[in-house]
């Protein structure tokens, strides 16, 4: 089964906004079954947009990172990208510490978000969250969840084509928080 | 914490690999370079260790390798690591390993790597793909059954690479279209730690071109392995890297509930799409979203979609519909 336009489905064909999307599957007389592969993919459909498709795998509703879990990402200053990045939580909402780091660790910088429960939050420009203007070369963002659930998704998106990408962020064993 | 073993053994250091690199000139005119990102998120100086082995080859101690030291908190960033690690003026693509322990051969925790693989020709945007890297001992065994969706996206080409674990490993695929009438099957055999790129995937299955929302699953019937597709656009060369999903339950005739499901308030487990937009965005772009799923098991089930409006919370009141995936023909 494929959708497209799948925000216009749901909202209405002219209708424009950004929406969290949850796939539930259930047998035919409504009992809980098991996952079927969904893919989805989110693109620039201007004139001259490529059209290029960027697929975000789906998070189970039950596989949420939870509180105490450390997510990075080092991919926030690609060359010639923008960088954005999105927050899932769970159904207690989320509070999570992000801190930002330099090549050398030299420069850094903590912010804690609190999110709303069963929601998602796009964080656009994410180096404006630090108070910078970019991102420096070969920089990164830890996120220490420290309360709630969540998971997070960085979208480096090229700043001529607007091509973007969907990648979620690593979690790391230990932290040094 | 992990050298403090009580008398056992200290952890060995972590290993994680990164399925493809390249300095490769590929198809349309396009250059295939890549860079690798290495952060240490911890409080100690961590040593990192590369190595390449060449395409479709088995690694050997013989590969090329190189170290660096990564301060606590830092980054390391290292481009065109193929030219890096096979050197100035050889082109070709290889399997990357990465190894990180304290520089005395004890792990000490596991580093956050990226990659990316870009095409860096004239015109190229050096879009960048990031593939996630994959743990050794995070590879998928026999038994296990892996499936892909976007193998046919508007204007794009599909390739897919398959990274082996310690024995090899033999795999059967099996190609379907979106009602499974044309259904096609191949078993293919791989070296032991070594990853070998199907270009032009099609081939495989003596297709000239992939259909509309059709799909591949990958049935691992000896050794282990992992599974990532890249699909790349025919007029810029953008590409990106997805890992093949597991799919829980197959063809096989045997209907199964999924495996520690746990249900979220009484409610059946959903998948979470983070964002779904029509939408303007910057410089001048229009984001729309489309949406797959692919029924994989032996019964027809019932979907039900729902959104959410941008940072509110989830209500009874949001907009759904439900659609019926009647189950592929076998």
């Amino acid at each position: 089964m494929t959708v497209e336009d799948v925000y216009g489905a749901l909202f209405g064909g002219q209708a424009q906004g950004k929406a969290r999307m949850v796939v539930i599957t259930t047998d035919m007389a409504g009992q809980e079954y098991a996952l079927p592969v969904t893919t989805s993919n989110i693109y620039n459909a201007a004139s001259g947009g490529g059209e290029f498709q960027t697929y975000g795998p789906p998070v189970a509703t039950d596989r949420f990172y939870g509180a105490g879990t450390v997510l990075c990402d080092n991919t926030v200053k690609g060359a010639g990208e923008r960088y954005n990045f999105d927050v899932v939580a769970g159904s207690a909402g989320a509070t999570i510490r992000y801190t930002y780091r330099d090549a050398d660790g030299a420069d850094e910088r903590t912010v804690t978000v609190t999110y709303k429960p069963v929601a998602t939050k796009q964080h656009v420009d994410a180096q404006k969250l630090f108070g910078l203007t970019s991102f420096a070369a070969n920089s990164s963002i830890v996120a220490e969840i420290q309360a709630g659930s969540a998971f997070i998704r960085g979208t480096p998106t090229n700043n001529i084509t607007s091509d973007s990408r969907s990648q979620p962020w690593q979690e790391v064993s230990i932290s040094n928080q | 914490m992990w050298v403090s073993t009580n008398g056992g053994s200290p952890p060995p250091p972590t290993e994680q690999v990164i399925a493809l690199i390249a300095n490769l000139d590929g198809k349309l005119g396009s250059h295939w370079v890549s860079d690798v990102k290495i952060t240490n998120p911890y409080g100690w100086t961590m040593t990192v260790a590369l190595q390449g082995t060449p395409h479709d080859t088995a690694a050997s101690s013989a590969d090329p390798t190189m170290t660096r030291t990564i301060p606590p908190g830092g980054t390391v960033g290292i481009e065109d690591v193929y030219k890096a690690l096979f050197g100035a003026g050889e082109q070709g693509k290889a399997r990357l390993l990465i190894t990180a322990s304290n520089g005395s051969g004890i792990g000490l925790g596991v580093p956050v790597v990226t990659s990316n693989i870009y095409n860096a020709a004239p015109g190229g945007g050096e879009f960048q793909t990031y593939g996630a890297p994959i743990a050794t001992d995070g590879f998928y065994p026999a038994g296990s059954v892996l499936g892909d969706t976007t193998v046919k996206g508007v204007g794009e080409r599909y390739n897919f690479d398959v990274t082996t674990g310690s024995s090899g490993a033999t795999i059967k695929y099996t190609y379907r279209d979106s009602v499974g009438g044309d259904q096609r099957a191949k078993t293919v055999s791989y070296k032991p730690d070594a990853t070998r790129q199907h270009v032009d995937a099609q081939n495989l299955f003596g297709l000239a071109a992939f259909a509309p929302s059709s799909s591949l699953t990958a049935e691992i019937q000896a050794g282990s392995a992992a599974i990532r597709g890249t699909p790349t656009n025919n007029a810029t060369s953008d590409s990106r890297s997805q890992p093949w999903q597991e799919v829980v339950d197959t063809l096989q005739g045997t209907v199964t509930e999924r495996a520690g499901a746990e249900s979220v308030s009484g409610s059946p487990v959903g998948q979470v799409i983070s964002l779904v937009a029509n939408l303007d965005g910057k410089p001048g772009s229009h984001w729309m979203s489309d949406v797959t799923v692919f029924n994989s098991f032996a019964q027809a089930v019932s979907v039900v979609i729902k959104g959410t409006p941008h940072d509110t919370s989830a209500s009874s009141a949001d907009p759904s519909f439900a659609g019926c995936c009647r189950r592929v023909r076998r």
